[in-house]
């Protein structure tokens, strides 16, 4: 999957799951303060991404997402091919929007 | 050979699990016959007494039991435990105790099973069910669409004395107990090494009476409610024995416990009192005077199945025909409440003419749940008996797994949502991330243990301690009606973190710093794979 791809996956899990309207949801936005999902949500939401990826999503990498391009960095990390699964699990850098080639 | 009768469904085996679908089918499929073959002739007494939430709903709700049970067995008055000093020298009234000081809030009760099972029999033929006794099924073949049979039917020889006769019938369903007629011969059986437990018990009349002894404070402190009626296990590091009343002056007591600390003697009642009598608790409520009327022993308790459900080829496993994990919390009835009524829908399905592509789609999530069920109740004791040792660790322990039962298993069954097809899907796609958080818990309790063990604090708190309540449970009024998916999930976190919170003031003490150092975190934080603190 293309990032591009990736990003309208991503957008779809939000409107199907959260019911949320496709025009507030951008890359730069932010989950809880302006999308307004919470720690349940947030449930749901590893419950798809795990299905779109088929591994176990990394804690370090979960804690660290905050907004749409978080997820979108996460997913397309985990399906590169050589990706180690904890890639970003032992440093603190916060999360780029560094598109990832898959 | 005599004769071939045929039947519609075939029940093999006349235990618990066997009459009680029986009986279902009767009342929910009045057109279809029932025939049941149970192996003894008398109905023996056996373990398995104590029924839980789940299985009381389902008795009293599904089957209409609720009058005949109050009038015929005791009412339960929940569990309750008991801890000791590292010598077991502790009097029942010095023991610190974990149980309720009123009757619990949704019923259950404690069943005499060779009374429950010979009335159910009984009341199984007024009911139209073709009830055989003494009746031993042999020669089975199954039918299936991998090896129909010509007739398209299942078909089995039954010798009834010296008279042999075979049956055949549209569908079987394997009751048989250890027995396991389907099972073995399907090559279904999953052992269970990673949970190694033995149990021993045996029925005891003339023992002393627990609410008539000891001094009035000790009985004044649950307000003089009946202690004898709750499910009551005296815990040790790595086993439990439990008394649980049959009624009419009968208690029976047994042992479960590591296979390591099992004894080749504990299956003869010498060996089994001698076992008793080093407890001192245990054995003041014996002492000699009571009489041990029989003992029974086995060295491995829990196994798994491949399957449960070959829903397409109509045939069905429950209860022990199928699996068992642990009687700790007395799941047993819990598993043959949720299979009989998963058996019960197919059949009706089937019979209603739905495809056979339906069924046997369904049959597949109706097996995935129970796998999940199982995998689910196995994580409650694997690695976690020496946590049994103390009144600390178990309360801890006892708070999260009786929150989580209702939350989690009984509320859904309450309302029937274990038989909707796209609830039952949508809980098992987040089935991996709770079997996770149950894990992560585990390790957390096994870690204060280790902790515990280590710098002895084990049976610090054993001795003069009484809790009463549980303060995880206060959702449990709310699931007179279906909640929400979300207010489960936000149920399941509140319990997730009070737990963790309680566990944090143990890590403490240990002088063990958590990290992460939050007090409380997002439900999400608990379903990944990283420790707790």
């Amino acid at each position: 999957m293309t990032r591009a791809e990736i990003y309208n996956r991503v957008v779809g899990i939000l409107i199907k799951s959260f019911e949320l309207d496709p025009a507030d949801i951008k890359p730069e936005s932010r989950l809880f303060e302006d999308l307004d999902l919470d720690s349940i949500d947030a449930v749901d939401m590893f419950v798809e991404l795990h299905e779109v990826t088929g591994r176990r999503i990394d804690p370090a990498v979960a804690r660290k997402i905050r907004t749409v391009d978080d997820i979108v960095n996460l997913v397309s990390g985990e399906l590169a091919p050589d990706a180690a699964p904890a890639a970003d699990a032992t440093s603190d850098a916060p999360v780029t929007d560094e598109p990832k080639d898959p | 050979m005599d004769s071939t009768h045929t039947v519609d469904i075939a029940i093999l085996g006349g235990g618990l699990a066997g009459n009680l679908l029986a009986r279902q089918l009767r009342r929910t499929l009045p057109g279809l016959s029932v025939a049941l073959y149970e192996r003894t002739s008398d109905t023996s007494w056996k373990v398995g007494e104590s029924t839980v939430e789940l299985a009381s709903n389902y008795l009293t709700r599904r089957l209409g039991l609720s009058t005949y049970l109050y009038e015929n067995m005791l009412p339960k008055n929940g569990l309750r435990f008991f801890f000791d000093t590292p010598e077991k020298d502790a009097s029942l009234f010095d023991m610190s105790e974990i149980g309720s000081m009123n009757l619990t809030t949704y019923p259950s009760f404690q069943l005499d099973r060779a009374r429950f099972e010979a009335d159910l029999l009984r009341m199984n033929a007024d009911m139209g069910v073709d009830v055989h006794t003494g009746a031993k099924v042999h020669d089975l073949v199954l039918h299936e669409q991998a090896a129909p049979s010509p007739h398209g039917l299942h078909e089995f020889s039954v010798t009834e004395g010296d008279h042999t006769y075979r049956v055949r019938a549209r569908w079987l369903v394997d009751a048989s107990g250890r027995a396991s007629l389907i099972a073995r011969q399907k090559d279904l059986r999953v052992a269970t090494p990673e949970h190694g437990i033995s149990a021993a018990w045996g029925r005891f009349i003339k023992h002393a009476d627990m609410d008539d002894m000891g001094p009035p404070e000790w009985r004044q402190r649950v307000r003089n409610t009946a202690r004898v009626l709750s499910t009551v296990h005296f815990c040790y590091p790595g086993y439990w024995i439990w008394f649980i009343p049959l009624g009419r002056g009968v208690m029976s007591v047994g042992w479960v416990g590591d296979k390591s600390i099992f004894r080749d003697d504990m299956r003869k009642p010498e060996g089994f009192n001698n076992f008793l009598r080093e407890h001192r608790a245990v054995w003041d409520l014996l002492k000699d005077r009571a009489e041990l009327l029989d003992v029974l022993a086995y060295k491995q308790l829990a196994y798994g199945t491949k399957q449960f459900f070959g829903g397409g080829d109509r045939w069905f496993l429950v209860g022990e025909a199928a699996a068992f994990t642990d009687p700790f919390y007395s799941p047993g009835s819990d598993f043959i409440a949720i299979e009989n009524d998963f058996i019960t829908d197919m059949i009706a399905r089937d019979h209603a003419g739905e495809s056979r592509e339906a069924i046997v789609d369904r049959s597949a999530t109706y097996d995935e749940f129970m796998q999940f069920r199982f995998q689910a109740t196995l994580l409650l004791y694997k690695n976690l008996y020496p946590t049994l040792a103390s009144y600390e660790l178990l309360k801890l322990k006892w708070e999260f797994d009786l929150a989580c039962y209702y939350n989690l298993w009984c509320a859904p069954f309450f309302h029937d949502e274990h038989l909707d097809l796209k609830t039952l899907r949508s809980d098992l796609r987040r089935k991996d991330f709770i079997i996770q958080g149950l894990e992560n818990f585990s390790a957390l309790f096994q870690r204060l243990e280790a902790g515990y063990r280590r710098k002895g604090m084990l049976h610090r708190k054993n001795l003069g301690h009484l809790t009463n309540t549980v303060s995880t449970i206060g959702f449990i009024d709310d699931m007179r009606t279906p909640r929400p998916r979300k207010q489960v999930l936000r149920t399941t976190e509140a319990i997730f973190n009070a737990t963790r919170a309680y566990a944090l003031d143990l890590l403490a003490d240990l002088g063990e710093t958590p990290v992460p150092a939050a007090r409380t975190l997002p439900l999400y934080e608990f379903m990944l794979a990283t420790p707790l603190a």
